[in-house]
Parts: structure tokens; sequence; C-alpha cells
């Protein structure tokens, strides 16, 4: 039975890389790997019938050396599912971010993830403006701001991925702490963060 | 549970890469119609003494039987591009594809056309090119008086695009199709129209010069249009191909040179 699915909301990530993360044009991270948290609170939200509106969703992602996007570079992913979902909600989100529903996330997964792991968790997800601050459980502890350049601006960055418009602002992170099953652990504090809305769907 | 039988079948469905074969039966359709010489000639006449093969003689034949001819030879030219472009395109096209799950599949075909359709209409339209310029200088005449000059400067024009930094440029694109993906999707019909668009700009940027060399060397020659599409398949996708593209450039700088130098004599 086919599903369309459309999302939006707030997003936020940060990295190991310097202001700005080199990934989006295709060059290799600093230290040749990538280590992110990436997060979602999305706003409205449904996948066929099943209404996402309000769910939170936060996602860990670790590379192999190189450039991420390279089709030989292996991906280790962990989707961490906000455990006020109900059931057909947390079905939803693993279907749409483990790339079975199409979208952005389906040619990811099938050029990409080498293993996936799904962990329900408390999330506590906020938005101030230009701030974010995430905790989800004892995972990720991620809190970030806009890059302010000249003339007081938020920069911005286009082409980006994950979101329609293809468009996020640039941010720096002042906590990005990561622990998860001793695969997954880094802090990368004070590095890269990319954040703003962001709009996804599969057609 | 339902929805998880649906859910596996769906799983095994997409193990069938339907697009990739349809992408590739439309190149073999393309290239039988190019060999087989199915395609009407743009000036008609077959008992002409003019070989089609021959460098300028497609374009001269458009040029002369007016907004048919012209017509005809964007035809023929689109077929050739479709043949020569689809099969090192179906990475993408697969991909693409890949994002529509869970579209129906009216939503699909119509997304995948659009992305297909507009792919070819942007490769066709480089015909005009060759027809422009033929208009301009007619490439039959100065293949017979000064052929040396005319082969010996295309190939050292080729040469030096493909060692410039705009070819790796585009290859970059075309050679990371995830990479083009990610940095270039868009949803809906139109949004297959645009991205297919952009990826088009990006493969003419990246084959432009190849194909100015066989327009040269005659733009129906099937020996030349097979090298150049092995050429360019492999540049677009084997993980030697940046060095293959070098390669090609120093190849074609050096034959440049002794042809313009044996014409000289």
């Amino acid at each position: 039975m086919p599903r369309e699915w459309t999302i939006k909301g707030d997003y936020v990530e940060a990295c190991n890389c310097d202001v700005a993360c080199q990934c989006v044009w295709l060059e290799p991270p600093d230290d040749d790997v990538c280590e992110v948290s990436l997060a979602w609170h999305i706003e409205e939200g449904r996948y066929g019938d099943v209404d996402l509106s309000g769910v939170d969703v936060g996602m860990l992602i670790s590379t192999e050396e190189g450039v991420m996007f390279d089709t030989e570079t292996e991906w280790d992913v962990v989707l961490l599912v906000d455990e006020t979902a109900d059931d057909d909600q947390r079905e939803a989100v693993e279907d749409i971010y483990l790339g079975r529903a199409g979208g952005i996330w389906a040619p990811v997964a099938d050029t990409h993830v080498r293993s996936a792991d799904v962990a329900t968790v408390p999330i506590d997800y906020s938005r101030d403006g230009m701030d974010f601050s995430v905790d989800i459980g004892d995972v990720i502890e991620m809190d970030a701001s806009a890059a302010v350049g000249f003339n007081e601006e938020v920069g911005t960055i286009s082409p980006h991925p994950l979101t329609q418009s293809h468009e996020v602002q640039t941010g720096k992170s002042t906590t990005a702490a990561v622990s998860y099953d001793d695969r997954f652990e880094w802090d990368v504090s004070g590095n890269n963060a990319y954040l703003g809305d962001f709009e996804l769907a599969n057609s | 549970m339902e929805t998880d039988d649906s859910f596996r079948e769906r799983i095994t469905r997409r193990r069938v890469p339907i697009v990739a074969l349809v992408a590739y039966v439309i190149a073999l359709g393309a290239w039988t119609a190019v060999v087989g010489r199915w395609l009407p000639m743009p000036g008609g006449a077959t008992d002409a003494p003019m070989q089609p093969s021959e460098p300028g003689v497609p374009e001269a034949m458009a040029l002369s039987n007016g907004p048919s001819g012209i017509a005809l030879y964007l035809f023929m030219w689109g077929v050739m591009m479709i043949a020569m472009m689809y099969p090192s395109s179906v990475p993408l096209f697969r991909l693409y594809a890949e994002t529509l799950a869970g579209t129906t599949t009216a939503g699909k075909a119509a997304r995948v056309g659009a992305f297909l359709g507009t792919y070819a209409l942007v490769w066709t339209l480089t015909g005009v090119v060759p027809l422009a310029l033929n208009a301009l200088v007619p490439i039959a005449g100065l293949a017979n008086d000064h052929g040396g000059f005319l082969m010996g400067g295309s190939l050292l024009l080729l040469s030096v695009y493909q060692l410039s930094p705009y070819k790796y440029r585009c290859l970059r694109y075309c050679r990371s199709p995830l990479g083009f993906l990610m940095t270039h999707h868009r949803p809906g019909v139109r949004g297959a129209v645009r991205m297919s668009g952009e990826f088009a700009v990006f493969c003419i940027g990246c084959c432009w010069a190849l194909f100015a060399f066989m327009v040269i060397v005659g733009s129906m020659n099937i020996i030349w249009m097979a090298l150049i599409a092995v050429a360019l398949s492999l540049e677009r996708t084997v993980t030697w191909g940046e060095q293959l593209a070098r390669v090609i450039g120093l190849l074609a700088g050096i034959t440049g040179c002794t042809v313009v130098a044996l014409s000289v004599i």
C-alpha cells in the first residue's frame, strides 16, 4: 500500500567539523571521519494515516574515513525515537528515517548504511529563536546557536540535503556530546552545527 | 499483522530494478535505431553521394531542408544522445526512483518519466549548437580543404577542456549520483523536471568537448559514437574515471599537435 508522507518542523545538527562543515560541498570532513548527531522536532507531519505532529526524532551517524557522500563510504546509524510516540508513530519514524518509505533517506539507506540500531528514548527538544537545546536520554546532549557573521546576520548554507528549500542556517555548538553503546562516543562541542526549519517528503 | 506483511512485500519488490531496466532498454532501442539506420535522414534522399557519417554531412543536409530538416536532425541527435548518455546515468535514475517509494505507481511513473524526458530533451536541444556552427561555417567544406587543421584544432580544444578544472567540477556530480541527489533533490513532477535539467547541465559541462570532437569527425559516425560513449561512461562510473579523463586529455593533446604539425608540413 503506497503511503505518502510529509514532515516539517525544527532541525539541528552538530558535528566534529569546524564551522562550517564541508560535507555539503562533497569534501572530506575534518579528521576525515564524520561523527554527527541530528535531531528533529516534527511540528506537523503525517505518514499515510499516521499523524506525526509533535514527535521528536534523534539520529547518530558515524562514518568510515572519506567523503561522507562518496558511494564507498559506509555509515553506522542509530535512530532514536521519542518514548512518548505510540507504536504507529514509532513504526512510521522507522520507515521514514531508515529509508524504507522513499524520500531522501531511501538512497542513503541503499548506498551507505552498514548498520542501523533503533532505540526508544526520552527526548527533550527546545528551540528559542536560533538557540537549540536537545537532550536525548543518556545518548545526546546538544546545545547549538546560529553563527552570526558580518552585519550581525546569520549565515545560510545552500544546498543542504535535509530540507526541501535546501537552505539551513550556519551554527556552532556549545555542547555536542554523544554516548551510545561504546561504539558511538564523542564530544565535538564548539564545532559545526547546521540548524533551522526543515521540510521533507517522499513525493 | 497486516502492515508488517505489506511492508515486507514492498522490501522484496524494491529489489526489482525496473527503472534501470527501462533506461537500458530505451538506450538499447536508441542504439539499434542508430546502427540499423532506422532514423529518417534530415535530407530525405538516401541515394545522395554523401555519406551521413562524413563530417558536416548530416548538418548540411538538415540546413538545406529547412524547418523539417532541422527537426529531423534534432530528433536524430536526441536518439543518439539517449543511446550515449542513458547507460551511464542509470545509477542516478535508480537512486531517484528510490526516493519515490511510497508514492502511487502513476505518481512514480510520472516523476521518473519527467526525469528521463527532461534529461533527453535538454541533450536534444544541444543539437542546435552543431547546426548553428554549420550555418556559419560549413564543416563539410572545411573538412575537405583544411581537414588536418580542423581535426587537430578540435583535438587541442578537447585536450584543454579535459585538463581544465571545469571538467572536474562537472564530472564530480556525474560521478557521485547520490551527492547530486542529496544536494539537488526536490519533490514533485516539477521537482523532477528541475533536478533533471540541472543534472543535464552538469553532464553537458562534463562531455561537450567530446561531442564537439564527434561533430568534427562526423556526428553520425558509429565507430566514434561507440568509442566516445564508452569513454564518457568509464569517466563517470569507474574509480579511475578522473585519471582516464586526464589520459584522454593528454592523448588528445599529443595527437592534436601531431595532426596540426603534419598538415603544416
